[in-house]
Order: structure tokens, then C-alpha cells, then sequence
């Protein structure tokens, strides 16, 4: 399985996503969250069901990244983002 | 039917609010025709100044008089008054209300309350076997109910411990040491028992409750989002919470609770929660859980009254912000209440018509930024002087200028027309001074009023920049402003000032010196805020260690004074000329010795000393000096701001409106002599606003928001 598979955010996390930065918020735990740039990106595309190729392709495409790298940033933060509880996997 | 008069207990709205202010403006919300009675134990209890709040006063016992002073004294409003519900809110005098259940209902004065049973047994003391009953963790709790075990538990402990009063009251302490100095310091307060549980890192989150036999009617679950020193929330937000709920839910069946109840809960990392108080009374967030749609104390009215309730849950991605906000009179409309009468009207008898100073007839006021937006339990000035600014006619558009997302300023509604986020203004993170000068080119602003002490020198050295950006800004030099910093201070009895004595302490061990020095009792400084008086050794170690722990050393040991503590804000025009100086008598201090009420004083005295002041050390632009009357030394300056005061909407309300001057000097304008309004007097209390999340998100993301808070 790839280490990124698609994922979707829970119905208790709102978010505001910009291009610079981004806004997480749970409404289950109280908890927000701040993300970078990098992270707002991948955010945005995850909210709109793209799946892991097309998210690591848009980061190569805008930050400039080898593909390799951008592939273990974006696993990084989908782990983290299971891991906080923020999203589920589909399926 | 006639009217329904509510009277409500622990209106003192400061630093650690009580709740009572939060539930009359719910009640009031939820019915409009409900009257309120306040029940305040002296003159100068904050919240009773509010008089969209309150219909009448009457006096009752403090808490410490015990319940038979109180019941006598109920006894008589009864007779004098009608008063339908009673709502208690303080800790302290629960279990007298508890005791006073058949009394009340005798006089047909209705409450929901616990027995005194059920009301004993969440007690601190008690809390660990709650837990065990309810199967609900709660943190090891020692307590101790002598001086002498204070004493023999601090070296056994594990550090960092929160030392409790036995009702109110904590503070984090880390070391035997500090144990030790704050269990004397606590126990002077409130006295014995105290008890401590180890800290236990992770969220807070509290859980309001209203219960009807042990059954959960309401219920509100808010996370903290920011909390004072003391670990008061100032900032939080509701929350769908199941198992926080569940386990507030098996607390309140144990208790068979009636009433009004707050539970505090830790959750850490790996997802444990512990409760570790429970508080048999409303919280002082409560205003939010009726925003959230569950009005807790409305719905205990009409449980008092015998009305049948919807169960309410509140809804959650509500955020609140604690703010502050100032009621003004012609004089202190308290001072005459008859402490064996029920009075109405005081307040509106001592009504002040605010001036509302013009612009001299042009179309528009321009567009103003100001900053220092955080109106915590130590405000800084920025809502202040908007607010003062808002009261010209027309007023100038105003945009607020925040470093913080949650600087709770940036959420009152009505103030700004914008607030934008800045970075913060330490050099070390860098961007500051273009951030600042590119918002105030965004926002079209003509003139620019900092209000806090970090940004002011680096606003100063950016002055010219700001200047050929088309951006007024009325401050002294940086030389000038160094020159009053803490440590410098001193150096103004060359000059003629009379100061305290006062010296560096480079570290712990000068402290001995320093007592001998200047005393045993001396107050201890950081060097930019922060301020204690100590009284021994022991406790001025502690207290170094906590101020250096955040500003590092050298402090500040300063010679205590006793006397009559004034402060004296003024603007110096750019020859160095007061053009308005209004003087404050500070009437109402908290235990941390912010001032949150006071009185305009005319002291010609006290004005001669601002225009020495900004005459000889070449000042331009607000500032405040603060001077204890010393009784037979005179006036001593013992510290000097380099800006507006959080009181300055005072000026504003006595007719001499000084951020408004200070704006027009800056655009080169001139300003005649400005006097104000002797004996006007104010009160400040703790205002909680609420907002959607999206505000904060908004902030966070976009950098800016508009004024409008939904």
C-alpha cells in the first residue's frame, strides 16, 4: 500500500487554507493548528479528494522539490494528521 | 403577574473574575423583563457598575461574617424589596446559601441549590473520593491544615506542584522554596486548609453543568484556548466532547446534584483525563455556553421557579475572549449606599454624558492604526485608546494592529474597521519594521499610536521611515525613551525627581543585601513589567525566580512606599509642552496591583510634575507617571510609561480626550489646553466577547479581518 493513501478530513475539522498559510481547527478536541505553507498546500488538495500522486506532484510543481522529498513530506504530514485524528482513511 | 426580581452574588469582575457578571447578562438576554438585584458585600465591586446590568443594590455580609449575619441581613431586603430567585456565584459563601435553603423558601425566595451535603462533597479535600465513587481519575491531593505541615511536605514533594487555597485560589510552584513562601502567602489570604497536587501537563477543559437531581439538564464544554497566571481561562472555545461529558454526567449522579456546577478536567498527551476541581456554582466563562445555545442560568431561573426546561447542549467552534470594558460617572455612584437599604437608581443618578470632541468640521477624522490589542487580566492600553477614539465626531476610522491571533481586543465587535496581524516586534524573528510600514501602507492609515512598551523604542527608530510613508506618529527620540527605562530611572534624581532608592540585583545571591539595603519589605521589578512586593528573604528569592524566569537578570529591587498611589497620564506636544495631564487616584487594585477603578483628581501638584517631566527630559507624545503620596516625603515617582495608560478612556470620559490629542499633534495639527472633569470616576470589569472560530482563522491565515464580529 502507498504510505499516502487517500484520505479525507473528519466532519469535525473545519479549515481555512491560504497560500501561504493555513488554519485547522477540531471541534471534538479544541485544538488548532497552524501550517506552513507546504502543509496549507497539501491541505487544500487533500480537501478536494485529490489523491497522493496528484498532491505530491502539485508540491513538486510549486515549491520546487524533488519528487522523492516531497513524497516523504507528504506521507510525514498524513501521518500526522491520522495521528491527531484529523482525517480517516477511505476505504 | 408582576415583575421577577433575581438577585445575583460575586459581581468583582477583575483579573480572576466571578461569575456574577456573566450570568445577569444572560438572564437578561434570556428575559428581558427579569430584574436584578445585586448583592455586593462593599462599594466597589466592579460588575455592580454596570448599568445595563443591574436595577438595584443592597449590601450583604462578606462571606467571612458566616451564615447568620447573612441570613439577618436577607431577611431585611426581604421585607424592604421583592426578590423572587437567588443566584449565588461565590465559592466562599455556597455553603452558606446551602444552609439557608428553608430560610429562603420561608421568605419565598426561591434557589436551586444542593443540601449541604452534596454542596461539602466536591470540595477539594474531598474531590479524591468523588473521583473514586464517580470512577473518575483526579490527581493525588495532599492536604494540609497547618502552617507546620505546609512546612514538613515541601521537601517530599515532586516538583512542579499546584499549591490550592482550600476554596479559592492556586499557583504553580517549583521548588521546596517557593512551596514554602506561597503556602504563607495563600494561607495569609485565605487561610488553612491548604492543598497541592502535582502539576500534570496537558489541555484544559471545563465543563458547566445544570443538574435537577442528579440529572444532567445543560451542559457546556469549553477547551482553553489562553490562560493568566493564575490559570484562569481568558480565552477558550465549546467543544463536542463525549467523554468529558460522560464523566461531568457520572460526577453529577454520584452528587445527586441540584443546581449550577463547573468541573475542570486535564487530558494528556495520551489521552487520560483527570478532574481536578470542581466549583458547586457557575463559571465565570458561562456567557458563552448561552452563546453556544445553552443559557445555563436562565435555565436555573426557571428551574427555581418551578418552570419545566429543554435539556441544552452547547453547540461547539464557539470562541469567547475575555476583554474589559469601563463604566464612567459623575462620581462614584456607590459611595452613598446605605448598607441597610435596597436602592435603585444609583447608578443612573450619577450618569456621565461622555464629550464627544469634533474633528473642527472636516469630512473626515483619517484613518488611525493603534496596537497593543490584548485586553487581558493585564490590559494592554490599544482597546482603550480606540475606544477613547471613538468617541470623536465623526470618528476616525481605526485599524488595530495585533502580533497575537488571540489578543482578545481583536474580537470586540464595533471597534475597528480592520485588524491586521503583524509580526512580532523582537528583532531576533525579524520583519517587523517593514511588516509595520507595508499594514500601515495597506490600510491607507495617516497616523500610527503604539501602546506597548516592547514595540515603542523600535516605532521611535522607525519614526522617520514611518514619517515619509505618510504615517504621523508623536513619540520621543530613542535616546529620550531609553533614558526612563526601569533600570535608568534612577538616574531622573539628578534631575530634581523624587524617586525611590532602588537597585540592580544581578542575581539571587545580592538579595540579602538588597533587604539590608532597602528594607525587608522592598518590591521586586523585571526590567520592561512585572512587579511584586516581598516582605522577606525567603519570599523575595521566590518571587526573583519567577521574574527572572521570564525577563532573565538584572531585576529591580525598588524601596516599598506606603502612601496614596496616583497615576498621571499626559501628551507632550513637539516643543515639549503638556498639552492635557489627567490624574488618576487608584481606588480599585487587584492582588497583583493593576489598577481597575479610580477617580479623576484635580492636583495641581501632581499636573506641575508632568510638565516638569516632559520639559526636562525633551518629551514628546503620551505618557504616564506613576507617584505614591508619601506622607511625609511627598509625591515619588516610582515608574514612568512611555505611553498611554489602560485607564486613558478616563481622560476621555472627563472631557480631556488625550489619545484624540495625541493624533492631532502627530498630523501637525494644534491642540488647546485640555483639562479634565474632576471626580469623574470609573470602574473596569472583565467582558467576555465570543466569536465564530472563523475570526481567529481568518487572522491566522489572511492576516487581517474586519471589525464586524458575528
Amino acid at each position: 500500500m502507498h504510505a499516502a493513501a487517500p484520505v479525507r478530513f473528519v466532519a469535525s475539522v473545519s479549515l481555512r487554507l491560504g497560500p501561504e498559510r493555513g488554519f485547522l481547527f477540531d471541534q471534538r478536541t479544541g485544538r488548532v493548528y497552524s501550517l506552513n505553507e507546504t502543509a496549507a498546500l497539501a491541505a487544500s488538495r487533500l480537501a478536494v479528494g485529490e489523491g497522493a500522486a496528484e498532491v505530491e506532484a502539485a508540491l513538486v510543481d510549486t515549491f520546487d522539490v524533488e519528487a522523492g522529498a516531497a513524497q516523504a513530506d507528504f506521507a510525514r504530514f498524513v501521518e500526522q494528521l491520522v495521528e491527531e485524528g484529523l482525517v480517516e482513511r477511505h476505504g | 403577574m408582576g415583575e421577577t426580581w433575581i438577585g445575583v452574588t460575586g459581581l468583582h469582575a477583575t483579573d480572576n473574575p466571578h461569575p456574577g457578571a456573566a450570568v445577569i447578562r444572560v438572564l437578561r438576554r434570556a428575559d428581558p423583563s427579569w430584574r436584578i438585584l445585586a448583592l455586593i458585600p462593599d462599594r466597589l465591586v466592579t460588575a455592580a457598575f454596570a448599568t445595563e446590568l443591574v436595577d438595584a443594590h443592597a449590601l450583604v455580609p462578606w462571606p467571612s461574617a458566616g451564615p447568620k449575619a447573612l441570613a439577618a441581613r436577607l431577611k431585611a431586603i426581604v421585607r424592604q424589596h421583592p426578590l423572587d430567585v437567588l443566584i449565588p456565584t461565590l465559592d466562599a459563601e455556597m455553603m452558606h446559601y446551602a444552609s439557608l435553603r428553608g430560610l429562603l423558601r420561608r421568605l419565598g425566595v426561591r434557589t436551586y441549590l444542593p443540601g449541604r451535603a452534596a454542596m461539602a462533597a466536591p470540595a477539594k479535600r474531598r474531590l479524591p473520593a468523588l473521583g473514586q465513587r464517580a470512577g473518575v481519575a483526579v490527581p493525588e491531593t495532599l492536604v494540609m491544615r497547618t502552617a507546620e505541615a505546609a512546612y514538613r511536605a515541601a521537601p517530599r514533594l515532586r516538583y512542579p506542584q499546584v499549591l490550592k487555597g482550600a476554596l479559592v485560589d492556586s499557583v504553580v510552584v517549583h521548588s521546596p522554596e517557593d512551596f514554602r513562601v506561597s503556602a504563607v502567602e495563600l494561607a495569609s489570604l485565605w487561610g488553612y486548609p491548604l492543598l497541592c497536587q502535582p502539576l500534570i501537563p496537558g489541555e484544559e477543559y471545563d465543563v458547566a453543568v445544570v443538574a435537577r437531581r442528579g440529572e444532567m439538564l445543560g451542559v457546556a464544554v469549553m477547551k482553553k484556548l489562553s490562560v493568566t497566571n493564575k490559570g484562569t481561562a481568558w480565552a477558550g472555545v465549546t467543544v463536542e466532547d463525549p467523554t468529558l461529558v460522560d464523566a461531568a454526567r457520572r460526577l453529577v449522579r454520584v452528587l445527586r446534584w441540584d443546581g449550577a456546577l463547573e468541573a475542570e478536567f486535564i487530558r494528556t498527551a495520551d489521552g487520560q483525563i483527570y478532574c481536578f476541581e470542581i466549583n458547586p456554582r457557575f463559571p465565570s466563562w458561562i456567557a458563552l455556553a448561552a452563546e453556544a445555545g445553552a443559557n445555563l442560568p436562565a435555565m436555573l431561573v426557571r428551574l427555581a421557579l418551578g418552570i419545566e426546561v429543554e435539556p441544552a447542549v452547547a453547540r461547539p467552534g464557539r470562541l469567547f475572549a475575555r476583554t474589559v470594558v469601563e463604566h464612567v460617572f459623575t462620581r462614584n455612584p456607590l459611595a452613598t449606599l446605605d448598607d441597610r437599604q435596597v436602592q435603585a437608581g444609583l447608578l443612573q443618578a450619577a450618569r456621565l454624558t461622555v464629550p464627544r470632541p469634533t474633528n473642527g468640521g472636516a469630512a473626515s477624522s483619517g484613518r488611525v492604526a493603534v496596537t497593543g490589542l490584548n485586553a487581558s487580566d493585564n490590559p494592554s492600553p490599544g482597546l482603550m485608546v480606540a475606544r477613547s477614539l471613538r468617541l470623536v465626531a465623526p470618528s476616525p476610522e481605526l485599524v488595530g494592529l495585533t502580533h497575537d491571533i488571540l489578543a482578545t481586543g481583536a474580537y470586540v465587535d464595533g471597534v475597528w474597521d480592520e485588524v491586521r496581524r503583524l509580526p512580532f516586534p523582537s528583532r531576533e524573528e525579524g520583519g517587523y519594521p517593514e511588516a509595520l510600514i507595508e499594514h500601515c501602507g495597506a490600510a491607507r492609515v495617516d497616523c500610527l499610536v503604539p501602546t506597548l512598551d516592547i514595540e515603542i523604542p523600535l516605532v521611535a527608530w522607525l519614526a522617520p521611515r514611518l514619517v515619509a510613508a505618510g504615517v504621523a506618529v508623536l513619540l520621543p527620540g530613542p535616546d529620550v525613551l531609553a533614558s526612563v527605562t526601569k533600570p535608568r530611572l534612577p538616574r531622573l534624581a539628578r534631575d530634581g525627581f523624587r524617586l525611590p532608592r532602588s537597585r540592580e540585583v544581578g542575581g539571587i545571591h545580592e538579595l540579602a543585601d538588597v533587604g539590608a539595603e532597602l528594607g525587608p519589605r522592598f518590591v521586586l521589578k523585571g526590567p520592561v513589567a512585572d512587579a511584586r512586593v516581598v516582605r522577606t528573604e525567603a519570599e523575595a528569592r521566590a518571587v526573583a525566580r519567577r521574574l527572572a524566569g521570564t525577563w532573565g537578570f538584572p531585576l529591580i529591587a525598588q524601596e516599598f512606599i506606603e502612601g496614596e498611589e496616583f497615576g498621571i497620564a499626559a501628551v507632550a506636544n513637539q516643543g515639549h509642552q503638556v498639552v492635557g495631564a489627567v490624574v488618576v487616584r487608584k481606588e480599585i487594585r487587584t492582588l497583583n496591583g493593576n489598577t481597575w477603578g479610580g477617580s479623576v483628581v484635580r492636583d495641581r501638584g501632581l499636573e506641575a510634575l508632568a510638565s516638569r517631566f516632559a520639559e526636562t527630559l525633551g518629551w514628546v507624545g503620551p505618557f504616564e507617571l506613576e507617584v505614591i503620596r508619601h506622607p511625609r516625603r511627598g509625591a515619588i515617582l516610582i515608574e514612568v510609561n512611555p505611553r498611554f495608560p489602560g485607564w486613558i478612556y478616563l481622560s476621555a470620559a472627563a472631557g480631556a480626550n488625550l489619545p484624540w490629542a495625541a493624533v492631532r499633534l502627530a498630523r501637525g495639527e494644534r491642540v488647546s489646553a485640555l483639562a479634565a472633569r474632576a471626580r469623574t470616576f470609573y470602574t473596569r470589569m472583565a467582558w467576555d466577547v465570543t466569536a465564530p472560530m472563523d475570526r481567529m482563522a481568518a487572522l491566522a491565515v489572511d492576516g487581517k479581518v474586519g471589525g464586524r464580529v458575528e
